[in-house]
């Protein structure tokens, strides 16, 4: 049984063109990635481009964090939530206030962060409970509550923006730090920091999923929700799990990227569209895919900014986003799913 | 701001070129989603094809109608690029894929790369003097009180509000075409279409092609009547917008989009209004909304007013009141 | 079948047939209106505030002397939220009130998009800080005129000071729309071969790691930083890179850079982190006498950048309204020019207004300095005052450039 996947079910390839399918498609994205490395080295040096594998790891794994909340959401209700950029600058703005603002309490940032990453979890699930369980049991079209997110993500983000206002800012510790100097690198001491964290938080979620007995009644809704419902999991409670778990880690990879790149009011919106990227290419409804597919794009984003104006930096994670739903839909570890 | 401004205020924003342009891009999705039952939610890049193509033809010295044939051609090349390999795509799939599409086209428009041609991040100006020169309303203000134009918006308002009409009933006519049944049937249920020997894939491309064209209309109105062009214009949020006034007016309803665009904008402009003239006058204290946060707060509103949408009036206006088409 | 068709249609053809006004004058008698078009909202709204408090406090000055001809002015207000097509929608709903004048917008890629409109409805507009080069040979048959200083003499007055304080190697940074790439494009015109790197950043990103990375490999001594906001992070980047003052590499701005607030945008636990960091910027910006009216009458304001700029953009279009004797925009903007230049010196509204009554020919000298507008409506003197931050990262002035007719002088 494979860590990353959902579902207990036999792993097998279906049929021998799935098989066949497998390196094929493997063999082209990896392809892809082989590139867009190459062209990096053979335009910046070597490295320039260990740099920039580094800052990609660094986003990359903002993106993970991010993009597993999503992933879960799409996998166990079937909703893309376009809202969850929302949840991200949510995290940050939140640890933001209670760090640095004046008539804030001006919390230490761990405190802060942790915090932020309660209330994320539970503004999520409340959305949830007051929005989308309501009309998904009203039976509105599939259009209505992808309209509903969109709803939903523009009050939250002009919301956050009326309480904050348009200026970037930093929090309160660890903004400024000198670089480290590994060999040619240089990193900042608390970007080791936030990756460590992040790599941990990652793995408490795939254990998570594979040892609780929540993550397997959240696995089994994903899988097969009126089997799962059947069998006696109650699928409404699985759904608040996953907005809530969903939520908690947006905020936390908020608050990492608001470390790296200061907190502004559209800061998880101008990510949605890479954890987008990030889903699809790692596979819905898997959280190793998640986090391989955060990763990935985080990487080829960064790279790509070696040999391509960085103003693209994004329009080159929408490529990859568009040539994996032509090439491999289920993506890198997801089940075969049905995209047409 | 007596009542009677604020109420002119908004009547004037949904009769104007904007709304018309809304109008447009929404009876484009309306032919996608509403009769065919396909997402796109890269509707804002055909929109930003169409400005374009008008602008940097003229820009470069090409006279008007070069530049509308331009936007045409564009939108059908980008329909084949985006629905040839995605169109086998279902539901929220296509979806991502359309707005990914868009957003690499905007992307792509505004980088250092393309700025030789689209002036990257600065946008083009100047490019519709040409349009404007053709103008034959006489020079002056038209209309009552505050609810007034001067004579080059009324030229635009006319075009852009003509092609709306022209749209519609063209809409109106292809769906009650045997072609439109046939689509009306693969919305439906696709795979019964395909059963009974429909080419589905086919059709699904028409009817991108045929949205596609509306949406570019509705760019070529916008560069026109704001006389600028921006990729900042045509960022995703635009394309949601089109759809909140289609499903305002009512999807797959014949006046669905020209409807829901004109009471949108009514509604938008209402918020605005009643929210300044609150401001400005003491109404609502300066401490919760000063001066400057009143354009937020419209933005707030319009995203509450989206969820109350789709609870409250899921099949739109005529939708509720109408039969089913 | 489908009865909205008709009432839509008689809708239409009522209000487009009912030529009721075919005047060209707007605001009919009573009150002329003065419009303002500025970010309220957006990157640029801590300029916003300043821009406003100035318009409305000069239309206050303007009604307490007796208003324009005996009419009063009236204000009506727009927010560009630092966007263009915000700001499209915005600027219709000024025009149609019927505004003889509109202020703004504070952005000069904003001003730009909406100039085309703004001529073709045949409507005054004055910026007191739109700097880029394109508004000084646009084509705005005098309708549009400016009390800000082109980027030409700005950066002819920021190239002598990074050359006086011996910047050898440079790397000119800028943010990617008309006004910092309009400035960075002047900057290498006037610094030559000391640029070492240029760099031109997309106002949109949110991470300066490619970017600070070039300045980094060209080894520089010297980086010019034009933008707003996004300013602070890029200097943080810089800072966490060893780009610093303490370092050897000078950082140099213009007026967004002087900013007694960017501290805490780069780093808000170190209160000295822009020690040493220079640049030039309108004097008068610090000008104790106005600056304090302004400060005090306004409760929420920080600083008042560019306010004494935009005081006179409204203070001189009453004059020449006053002095053509008329509201018609179309008659008005051909009087714009002479009201700031040749004739006697006059530094108030009412002053000014006392001597057109007496006949004179006036030259509107305010709080922003002497302009002597140019037929195309740029003012062709100015000053520039150089600065210095000192421990704390505020803006301590210590030097003056003055500019006339294309060429600038160190003054004292």
């Amino acid at each position: 049984m494979h860590l990353g996947q959902l579902t207990p079910v036999a792993t097998k390839p279906a049929t021998r063109a799935d098989s066949r399918m497998r390196p094929r498609s493997l063999a082209v994205a990896g392809g892809i990635v082989v590139a867009v490395l190459v062209a990096g080295m053979a335009v910046a040096g070597v490295g320039p481009l260990l740099q920039g594998l580094v800052d990609g790891l660094r986003l990359g794994l903002v993106i993970a964090l991010a993009a597993i909340g999503l992933s879960l959401i799409f996998s166990t209700t079937g909703l893309v939530n376009f809202a969850h950029g929302s949840l991200v600058t949510f995290g940050a703005v939140m640890a933001l206030y209670l760090n640095t603002m004046e008539g804030g309490p001006r919390l230490n940032l761990y405190l802060a962060a942790l915090i932020a990453v309660c209330l994320g979890g539970i503004v999520a699930g409340f959305a949830e409970v007051a929005i989308f369980g309501p009309m998904r049991r009203a039976n509105l079209p599939h259009l209505s509550l992808l309209v509903a997110t969109i709803g939903l993500d523009m009050f939250g983000r002009n919301a956050i923006l009326y309480f904050v206002g348009s200026r970037p800012r930093p929090f309160l510790a660890y903004q400024v730090q000198e670089r480290i100097q590994i060999g040619g690198l240089s990193v900042a001491p608390r970007d080791l920091v936030m990756m460590a964290l992040a790599v941990a938080a990652l793995v408490g979620v795939a254990v998570m999923l594979q040892l609780t007995t929540l993550g397997r009644a959240v696995r089994a809704v994903a899988d097969n929700g009126p089997l799962a419902e059947a069998s006696g999991i109650s699928t409404r409670f699985v759904y608040i799990a996953v907005w809530v778990i969903g939520g908690a880690l947006a905020a936390l990879g908020g608050i990492f990227h608001g470390m790296s790149e200061q907190v502004s009011w559209n800061g998880g919106f101008l990510l949605l569209l890479l954890m987008f990227a990030a889903v699809i290419v790692g596979g819905i409804g898997s959280a190793y895919g998640a986090m391989a597919g955060g990763i990935l794009i985080g990487v080829v984003t960064q790279v790509s900014t070696l040999f391509l104006p960085s103003q693209l930096k994004n329009a080159v994670a929408m490529l990859v986003l568009i040539l994996a739903l032509l090439l491999r839909p289920q993506g890198l570890f997801g089940r075969k799913v049905r995209v047409g | 701001m007596s009542v009677w401004e604020i109420l002119a205020d908004a009547l004037r924003n949904a009769v104007g070129p904007g709304a018309a342009a809304y109008a447009l891009a929404a009876i484009g999705l309306n032919v996608h989603y509403g009769y065919t039952g396909l997402i796109n939610f890269g509707q804002a890049g055909y929109m930003m094809l169409g400005a374009y193509g008008v602008a940097v033809t003229v820009a470069f010295g090409g006279p008007i109608w070069a530049g509308l044939l331009v936007a045409v051609i564009l939108s059908i090349v980008f329909s084949l690029m985006l629905g040839i390999p995605t169109l086998r795509l279902r539901g929220d799939y296509l979806a991502i894929c359309t707005i990914a599409a868009a957003e690499i086209l905007r992307l792509f428009f505004r980088s250092d790369i393309a700025a030789p041609v689209t002036k990257g991040v600065n946008g083009i100006q100047r490019f519709a003097d040409a349009f404007y020169a053709l103008n034959p309303i006489p020079r002056g203000y038209y209309g009552v009180g505050v609810l007034r134009w001067d004579e080059s918006t009324l030229w635009v308002m006319a075009w852009a509000w003509g092609l709306v009409l022209m749209g519609t009933v063209i809409v109106f006519g292809l769906m009650r075409s045997p072609w439109g049944r046939v689509i009306i049937s693969v919305r439906e249920d696709e795979y019964v279409a395909r059963s009974v020997g429909k080419n589905v894939f086919g059709l699904k491309l028409q009817s991108l092609l045929i949205g596609g064209l509306f949406g570019s209309a509705a760019g070529v109105v916008l560069a026109l009547s704001q006389q600028a062009v921006s990729t900042e214009a045509f960022m995703p949020e635009v394309t949601f917008f089109a759809y909140a006034a289609l499903m305002l007016g009512g999807v797959g309803r014949t006046w669905g989009p020209a409807l829901g665009a004109v009471v949108f904008w009514l509604v938008l402009s209402a918020f605005d209004s009643i929210l300044r003239s609150g401001v400005e006058s003491g109404a609502i204290s300066s401490d919760i909304i000063g001066d400057a946060d009143v354009g937020v707060f419209r933005f707030v509103l319009v995203g509450l007013g989206l969820l109350a949408l789709v609870a409250f009036l899921p099949r739109g206006i005529l939708g509720t009141i109408g039969r089913r088409a | 079948m489908n009865s909205k068709l008709l009432p839509a249609a008689a809708l239409l053809a009522a209000l487009t047939l009912t030529a009721c006004t075919a005047t060209n004058t707007p605001g009919g008698g009573g009150a002329v209106k003065f419009g303002y078009l500025m970010p309220e909202t957006g990157s640029v709204a801590v300029l916003g505030g300043s821009l406003v408090a100035s318009t409305r406090m000069a239309v206050k000055d303007i009604n307490e002397a007796g208003g324009i001809l005996g009419n009063k002015v009236e204000v009506v207000g727009g927010d560009t939220a630092s966007d263009p097509t915000v700001a499209a929608q915005a600027v219709d709903r000024l025009l149609s009130r019927g505004v003889m004048a509109i202020m703004g917008t504070g952005q000069s890629a904003v001003s730009l998009s909406l100039l085309d409109k703004v001529v073709s409805s045949r409507t005054l507009m004055c910026s007191g800080a739109d700097t880029a080069l394109e508004f000084t040979d646009y084509p705005d048959e005098g309708f549009h005129y400016r009390t800000a200083t082109s980027n030409l003499l700005q950066s002819i007055a920021l190239a002598s000071l990074m050359r006086d304080n011996g910047a050898e190697r440079v790397a000119v940074v800028g943010r990617g729309d008309a006004f910092g790439q309009g400035l960075v494009d002047q900057l290498e015109e006037n610094l030559g071969d000391a640029v070492a790197a240029r760099v031109i950043y997309d106002p949109l990103t949110t991470s300066f790691e490619a970017e600070v990375g070039k300045i980094r490999d060209a080894k520089v001594d010297a980086v010019a930083l034009i933008g707003y906001a996004e300013m602070g992070e890029f200097v943080q980047t810089m800072v966490e890179n060893r780009l610093t003052v303490d370092n050897g590499v000078q950082l140099y701005g213009v007026n967004q850079l002087a900013s007694n607030v960017l501290w805490e945008s780069v780093d808000p636990g170190n209160k000295a982190v822009l020690k040493g960091v220079k640049g030039v910027t309108n004097p008068k910006t610090f000008d104790a006498g106005f600056n304090d009216r302004i400060l005090a009458a306004n409760a929420g304001l920080k600083q008042a950048l560019f306010a004494a700029e935009q005081y006179d953009c409204a203070i001189i279009t009453a004059l020449a309204a006053t002095a053509a004797d008329s509201v018609d925009p179309s008659v008005v903007k051909d009087f714009v020019a002479d009201v700031t230049r040749g004739g006697d010196e006059c530094n108030s509204y009412a002053d000014c207004v006392a001597a057109l009554k007496a006949g004179k020919d006036i030259r509107y000298v305010g709080p922003s300095g002497p302009k002597n507008l140019s037929d195309a409506g740029d003012p062709t003197v100015a000053r520039f005052a150089t600065w210095t931050m000192d421990g704390a990262s505020q803006v301590q002035l210590d030097g003056e450039f003055r500019c006339e007719d294309g060429t600038c002088t160190s003054g004292s």
